[in-house]
């Protein structure tokens, strides 16, 4: 039975007013974790908030996998209270992961906190290209770790890092000699991804968000729309190919 | 100890059951299946649904607000490629019907004979497509025939679910009876809703949603403590139970079992540990035999 674990709180980093990284415990998770695929966390032990929070797996050390969370609301703000040695229970690694092994040279873009999956995918890649973009310097979290493992192109919107505005206005460029596109970040930028690769003809994936109960597809609550009807985006993604998804 | 109880003449190794709508044999492995007394299947329709548009979830205070759609394959692939699959857990499995009609009742319950399952609970929190889409539990009236239809079609055990949206919960667990229920459950979902206060808008994808988990408990406690009071048949008990103490309060209160919905869906493990609560509790009270549990309430002579 595949049930939740007690993972115990390693270590708290925050990069931003509102953004940390939790470093937790759990052998297995950090052994089993591919990247796109996330952890369902309880940000309690009473039921208070009620469900659990789902959120992607940053990066794995060993025995310890991390996450990047934004506060914005009562269960990330929980989370952001925890001390080391707590424990909470975690679900997962859930849901499926970016297809990276069928790819030869992949275009990643992030934007904002939708960089978590794509840290850890960048990992597993030979310092591949990242276009990185957030509204302004302080939420491209993690920058400065990140060059030393990829190229990485960042864009501001309001100009106080790399280029001024949107990670997608140069995107048709930056696809050139790429062969696949994997995404995470806001629905705006999302669409925008998906609409330029088609353009371009070149697959993408991206990562989606939903409400979620479960996260094992139990309840058909995180249904998002496709080509194919509606799909769960717990168990059928969260990485799912862009031109599947109607968004 | 003795843990197994029976709900007319289907008998459970233990009481707790999984409601409807919180799991699938694609997520079996999440849960602890051998202390599972029975599993109620996602709702199945005549044809296949295709769910609401999202959002379909929304936590609120104690709760969680879903507007799932009764999303399925409809029962002719349900039977060829889904019961199949629930059948292998070895567990009783309780197939959940609801339609858009009356007729279509009996008709499912038909396709449904033969098949080795445990018995048919009945969906009637679901909107009655010629009666202005009125949900059929909202009426005893058409409880009564609806059981006495699907009794009539198959010799299946079967178990109406009632709705907490019921002109008179009590009349209407009279009614199922009348018409031949062997048990009967309650409750299903609380109709609710949840507005965006800038976009004047539901929260949801749809206008109303079904309210569970631990805010509806005292009152769907309440509605089963009464129901069981009122029929001579089984009652089976549901909403907001999250432990092994809330499964305990509904069987003092008359249910010789219970369904566990949203608290599946945060923590699959929790049958298990209910079950296990259930025994510890039964221990530091002397008690062998679950049974005489079931209906112990004690009622102070002003509350008659
Ligand atoms: C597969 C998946 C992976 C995720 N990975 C990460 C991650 O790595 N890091 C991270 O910080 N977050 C991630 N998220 C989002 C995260 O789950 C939510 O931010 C979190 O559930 C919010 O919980 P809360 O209790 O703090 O906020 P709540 O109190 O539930 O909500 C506060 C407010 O924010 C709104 N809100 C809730 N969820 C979202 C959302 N997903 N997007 C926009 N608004 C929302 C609510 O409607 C409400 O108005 C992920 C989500 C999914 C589905
Ligand atoms: C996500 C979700 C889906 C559900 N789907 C069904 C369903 O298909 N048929 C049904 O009869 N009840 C359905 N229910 C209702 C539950 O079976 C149960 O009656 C209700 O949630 C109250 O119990 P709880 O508080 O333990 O969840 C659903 C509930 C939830 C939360
Ligand atoms: S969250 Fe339950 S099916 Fe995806």
């Amino acid at each position: 039975m595949k049930g939740s674990f007690k993972a115990k709180v390693i270590s708290k980093r925050f990069l931003s007013d509102d953004v940390f990284l939790l470093k937790l415990r759990e052998p297995i998770i950090a052994e089993e974790s591919l990247p796109g695929q996330f952890v369902n966390l309880r940000c309690s032990s009473i039921y208070e908030p009620l469900l659990r929070r789902p959120l992607s797996i940053y990066d794995v050390e060993e025995d310890n996998f991390l996450l990047l969370i934004r506060i914005i609301g009562k269960g990330t703000k929980l989370l952001s209270l925890v001390r080391e040695g707590d424990e909470l229970d975690v679900l997962g690694p859930l849901g499926n992961p970016f297809p990276y092994r069928m790819y030869k040279n992949p275009l990643l873009v992030a934007g904002g906190i939708g960089i978590a999956p794509l840290h850890f995918l960048l990992k597993k890649l030979s310092f591949p290209i990242l276009l990185f973009g957030a509204r302004s310097k302080s939420e491209l979290y993690g920058l400065e770790d990140l060059t030393k493992i990829a190229r990485v192109i960042p864009f501001t919107e309001d100009g106080s890092e790399g280029e001024r505005g949107l990670v997608t206005t140069r995107l048709k460029e930056f696809l050139k000699g790429h062969d696949v596109i994997f995404a995470c970040g806001p629905m705006g930028m999302l669409r925008e991804v998906v609409t330029i690769a088609k353009d371009v003809g070149v697959p993408s994936y991206i990562s989606l968000e939903e409400r979620m109960a479960c996260g094992f597809g139990a309840c058909l609550g995180c249904a998002v729309k496709t080509k194919k009807g509606y799909k769960m985006v717990c168990k059928d993604g969260p990485v799912m190919p862009g031109e599947e998804v109607i968004i | 100890m003795k843990l197994s109880i029976q709900l007319g003449n289907l008998v459970l190794e233990n009481p707790i059951i999984i409601a409807s709508g919180v799991f699938s044999p694609d997520s079996a492995s999440y849960f602890p299946i051998e202390a599972i007394g029975a599993i109620i299947t996602k709702t199945v329709t005549p044809r296949p649904r295709e769910g609401n548009p999202p959002p379909r979830l929304l936590e609120t205070a104690a709760g969680l607000i879903n507007s799932i759609g009764l999303q399925n394959v409809g029962i002719e692939r349900f039977i060829e490629e889904e019961l199949p699959r629930y059948m292998e857990l070895g567990v009783p499995i309780i197939v959940s019907i609801s339609g858009e009609t009356e007729a279509d009742f009996p008709l499912m319950a038909e396709r449904l004979r033969g098949k080795g399952i445990a018995g048919i609970e009945l969906n009637l929190s679901c909107p009655n497509v010629q009666r202005g889409g009125m949900h059929f539990g909202r009426d005893a009236e058409t409880v009564f025939r609806i059981v006495r239809e699907v009794k009539d079609a198959s010799s299946l055990w079967v178990m109406p679910k009632l709705t907490p949206q019921a002109r008179d919960i009590v009349e209407t667990a009279l009614a199922g009876e009348e018409g031949g229920a062997d048990a009967i459950s309650l409750v299903n979902t609380f109709l609710a809703m949840a507005i965006d206060i800038r976009a004047r808008s539901s929260r949801l994808g749809t206008l109303m949603g079904g309210l569970s988990g631990p805010a509806i408990k005292p009152i769907a406690l309440r509605m089963v403590y009464e129901v069981a009071r009122a029929v001579r048949i089984p009652v089976v008990g549901c909403g907001g139970i999250m432990n092994a103490e809330d499964a305990l309060e509904f069987l003092i209160a008359g249910a010789s079992a219970v369904e566990i919905g949203t608290a599946c869906l945060i923590n699959p493990s929790i049958p298990a540990e209910i079950l296990d609560g259930i025994r510890k509790f039964m221990e530091e009270e002397g008690i062998d035999d679950i049974r005489e549990l079931i209906g112990s309430l004690k009622i102070k002579p002003l509350d008659i």
